[in-house]
């Protein structure tokens, strides 16, 4: 006779199999897999259980991903095993849909990934550049320019862009040049003005003064 | 500009047949929660972009599918789970080589052709594992309470909401109801898991 693990040994295996164990009890989980050779099979067995239960259960509730949810006064499914085992005809089909679905490539969120990856990176600069790493004196330009950020209201962006514009014509610092063209690009982006960012794009990747040229050059790379 | 996480309503728009939000969430949660920490582990973009769709496909599947009640703190939980998939990550890796059984569905549907009646016959035959995964599925399914079969039926065959059948179902609250959910499919997992060790069946590729 075999002998079945615990119930403890079977949540932690369940949560493993849910990515939902800490630090911790990841590195006892890898430990105990490759020091223990019956949890290792206990964990293999477990899979199969938990992958056959999933996708029953996911194949059937496909349609609810898709929004085609059934009527609550619908007539429910019978059990008979022959319906039960449509459910497994969309078997492998459904977490490859699903992974598909968010592997982001291939359809129009793309470029959403790409609009919050470029927002990212002007976040990233100007903590970098306009903290000046916790410097205590702060310069009337870098003062004018976290004004202009802080007072960004994406129902105003006419006029954030207009002040953004001034202050590089007015800046002799290129870095707070180049934080500000960022910014104008991202707000650009937020108003689907893809030509008006791109061409920024294609300023900042063609001056070598900006540090992020080489950046700016596999944005546009992407967004082409 | 950070983008502002407000999951709970997130999931309550979707739930209610409003998903724009969610997929919003779920985006820049890829991108400011999980790329910069699996870019820190994996050191690779390509790396990191794969175990991101790993832990999105399960956060997907567990919490808008499976209606899991959600933690408090999600990106928290979202950077516990991409610890989980990187580790997964890795083990796919090493296990590559393994083989196999692929469940088919033309031979599913030939076993049950043949109806849940003749399962015994089945068991005693000369059957795959494959078919015999899907015999123990129903008959695991058939050894819950009935509170379990009912609240399952609903929730996987009808496709109803959680928020929808619990008072159906005479539970207090949404949330007890999904309590209960969870421990039926546990108690399913568990007595699939019991009976493919006992007849010592190989698994097969997801």
């Amino acid at each position: 006779m075999i002998r079945n693990m615990d119930d403890k040994d079977m949540d932690i295996i369940r949560r493993y199999f849910d990515y939902d164990l800490n630090e911790s009890e990841l590195e006892t989980f890898q430990h105990r897999l490759e020091n223990d050779a019956s949890f290792s099979k206990e964990v293999d067995d477990y899979e199969t259980a938990y992958n056959t239960v999933d996708e029953w259960i996911l194949s059937n509730r496909k349609d609810i991903s898709s929004g085609q949810q059934q009527r609550s006064n619908d007539k429910p499914t019978t059990s008979n095993p022959m319906k039960w085992m449509l459910l497994l005809l969309g078997i492998i089909a459904i977490s490859s849909v699903a992974y598909f679905m968010f592997q982001g490539q291939g359809n129009t969120s793309d470029k959403e990934l790409i609009f919050a990856e470029v927002q990212r990176y002007t976040d990233m600069m100007s903590d970098d550049l306009l903290r000046g790493d916790g410097a205590t004196h702060v310069t009337d330009e870098e003062a004018r320019l976290q004004e202009i950020i802080k007072a960004y209201n994406p129902d105003e962006s006419n006029a954030t862009l207009k002040a953004l514009n001034e202050f590089i014509s007015n800046s002799q610092n290129p870095n707070f040049k180049e934080i500000a063209s960022w910014w104008i690009i991202n707000i650009h982006l937020e108003k689907g003005k893809m030509t008006e960012a791109k061409d920024i794009l294609k300023a900042i990747s063609d001056s070598p003064e900006f540090n992020s040229s080489k950046k700016a050059k596999d944005f546009l790379k992407k967004l082409n | 500009m950070k983008y502002q996480f407000d999951w709970n309503a997130a999931f309550s728009q979707a739930f209610d047949g409003e998903r724009k939000l969610l997929d919003t969430h779920i985006k820049m949660a890829r991108v400011e929660v999980l790329i910069p920490v699996l870019l820190k582990k994996t050191g690779r973009q390509d790396d990191a972009d794969e175990i991101a769709s790993m832990v999105i496909t399960k956060f997907w599947e567990r919490f808008y599918i499976k209606e899991e009640n959600l933690p408090s703190n999600v990106n928290g939980y979202l950077y516990t789970m991409a610890n989980n998939a990187f580790f997964h990550y890795t083990k796919k890796k090493e296990k590559e080589t393994k083989q196999y059984v692929n469940l088919d569905i033309g031979d599913m549907n030939r076993v049950f052709d043949s109806g849940v009646e003749n399962i015994t016959a089945h068991m005693d035959g000369n059957i795959s594992d494959k078919e015999r995964l899907l015999l123990i599925l129903e008959s695991s399914f058939g050894q819950l309470g009935d509170k379990c079969r009912n609240l399952l039926k609903m929730f996987i065959f009808e496709k109803r909401r959680m928020k929808d059948i619990y008072q159906d179902l005479g539970f207090p609250s949404a949330n007890a109801a999904t309590k209960k959910k969870e421990g039926c499919i546990n108690k399913l997992r568990k007595l699939m898991y019991e009976e493919i060790r006992n007849q010592n069946i190989e698994g097969y590729d997801s």
